[in-house]
Parts: C-alpha cells; structure tokens; sequence
C-alpha cells in the first residue's frame, strides 16, 4: 500500500468526531470562572497575610510595652528603697551610739 | 506573517482583556489540530473534555508563553501530556493485542480495524505515523513540532506503517 492509498483509506473510513457549536463559549466560561476563582484566592491570601501581619505588629507592641513597664517599675522600687533608707531615722540613731563617746 | 505574529506575541499583554483575545485568536487557529492530534492518538469519540483541557492548561500559562517556540509546538506540548495523562489513567497498553489479530471477527468496520491498528503500535510510533498520515504534516514539521530530528521521524513512520500494514492484512484488509 503506497503512501497516498494509505492517506485515502485512512480519511474514508475514520472521522475526527465534530466539534461542539459551543466549544469556544464552554471554554470562555471555564476561564472566567478560574479568573474569579484566583481573584478570591489571591484576596483572601491578602486578607489573610494582612490579619497575620497585624496581629505580629499587635504582639509585638504588647511585648515592648510589658518590657517597658517592668523596667520602670524596678526603678521605682529602687526610687522608693533610697528614699526609706534616708528617711529612716535608724541611721541617726546608730551612729548616736558609736559615737557616744564623744562629748559635744 | 507567522514572525510578525510571533513577535508580537512576544511583547507583554497590557491587560487581560487583550490577552484573552490574543488567546482566543490562537484558539481558533489551533483548534481543528489539536482536535486532529489528540484524536488520533487515543482514537477515542470521548475527545472534547481533552481538547477542553488542553486549552485550559494553556490559558493557565499563557501570560509566561515568550514565543520561543510556535504556539502550535507549544499547545502540541500540552495537548501530548494530556493525552498521556488520559492513557495513563485508562491504563492503556502498547503491546499487541493478540486476540485482536487472531480473531475471525469480519463484521468488524475498517473504522474499527484502524483503531485497534493504531493502539498496536507504540506512542512514539502512533504519533509520528498519525501526524503525517492523518494529521497531514511533513515529516520537517513533525521534526520541528516534536523537535525530534527529521531522520528519526521518518524511521518512526515506515516503521508504524509497515507494521499497521501488516494488521490490516492479517486481519483481511487488502485496500490498494
């Protein structure tokens, strides 16, 4: 069987089965709805990255704040143990008696 | 027209309005092809969900397609590997079926006969044999489709020929 007896036989006896009249609008809907599809992926991925960027900035500025505050309260605590120590009348008193010997 | 084509294809898509139709042009060149390939490589009717699929996995890239290559190479590119797909999944094989060759089946049709002579040989040999055969391409651009060289593409189609030959016969086709 020479190349164009092939050719003419297989063309006789087979068909490409037709296409859909609606192949093209079947097709252009499956493309619109991927595009909606991605648009909601791609806003919610957003949304989401968004809500996990803020809530580390909130965790973040709590953290500082409480770092923060716990300093300064120690240095309140010191403020006010300096302050009692020269308030306190024991020291006068102490060195009263070291000192008794001494006749003013 | 094929290079201005293709370069301008090669410029950005400004919108995605231009690239749809850009696509959509494509769609309509290639269509009846990628029907045509896909087709004869499986010889099934149940071909429109491929062909669908083929076009949608083109969509999905074709804002990075750079026309390095022809769009028709391209989508022959996906349209291969969904037709692969497609035989993998219906677990397809390429050896012969000897109850087929053996059988004294004479009602079968020639349409019948063809598929089954097709589905005996080999991918490779299926498809070089189909797209100059059926499909109608030169062996030069099946060589530059499948980027396969011209030499090989021809020894793959005697080859798938005289093999489809020889089922027809014992099979008791004698077309001249």
């Amino acid at each position: 069987m020479n190349d164009e007896n092939l050719k003419k036989f297989l063309d006789e006896n087979t068909k490409v089965p037709r296409r859909s009249t609606n192949e093209w609008p079947e097709l252009l809907k499956k493309i619109e709805s991927e595009k909606k599809n991605m648009f909601l992926k791609n806003f919610l991925t957003l949304k989401n990255l968004s809500f996990g960027v803020g809530s580390f900035a909130v965790l973040a500025i709590v953290l500082v704040q409480i770092m923060g505050t716990s300093g300064t309260s120690h240095r309140v605590a010191d403020l006010q143990d300096i302050d009692a120590f020269l308030a306190n009348d024991s020291y006068f008193n102490e060195v009263e008696n070291q000192y008794s010997w001494i006749d003013l | 027209m094929l290079k201005i084509k293709e370069m301008l294809f090669s410029k950005p898509a400004e919108s995605s309005d231009e690239l749809l139709h850009r696509f959509k042009e494509q769609y309509f060149e290639q269509r009846d092809f990628v029907r045509s390939s896909i087709y004869w490589m499986i010889n099934s009717n149940d071909i429109d969900d491929l062909v669908q699929e083929t076009f949608l996995r083109a969509w999905r890239s074709f804002e990075k397609y750079e026309a390095k290559s022809s769009f028709r190479t391209w989508i022959y590119r996906i349209a291969k590997n969904v037709t692969y797909d497609y035989l993998k999944k219906n677990k397809e094989t390429e050896q012969l079926n000897e109850s087929v060759i053996k059988s004294n089946q004479d009602s079968l049709e020639y349409a019948d006969l063809i598929a089954k002579g097709l589905m005996c040989l080999s991918v490779e040999h299926r498809e070089a044999f189909s797209l100059h055969y059926q499909v109608g391409l030169t062996y030069l651009e099946i060589s530059k489709l499948l980027e396969v060289p011209e030499g090989t593409i021809k020894s793959r189609a005697n080859s798938a020929k005289t093999k489809f030959i020889k089922f027809l016969k014992e099979n008791g086709v004698t077309y001249e």
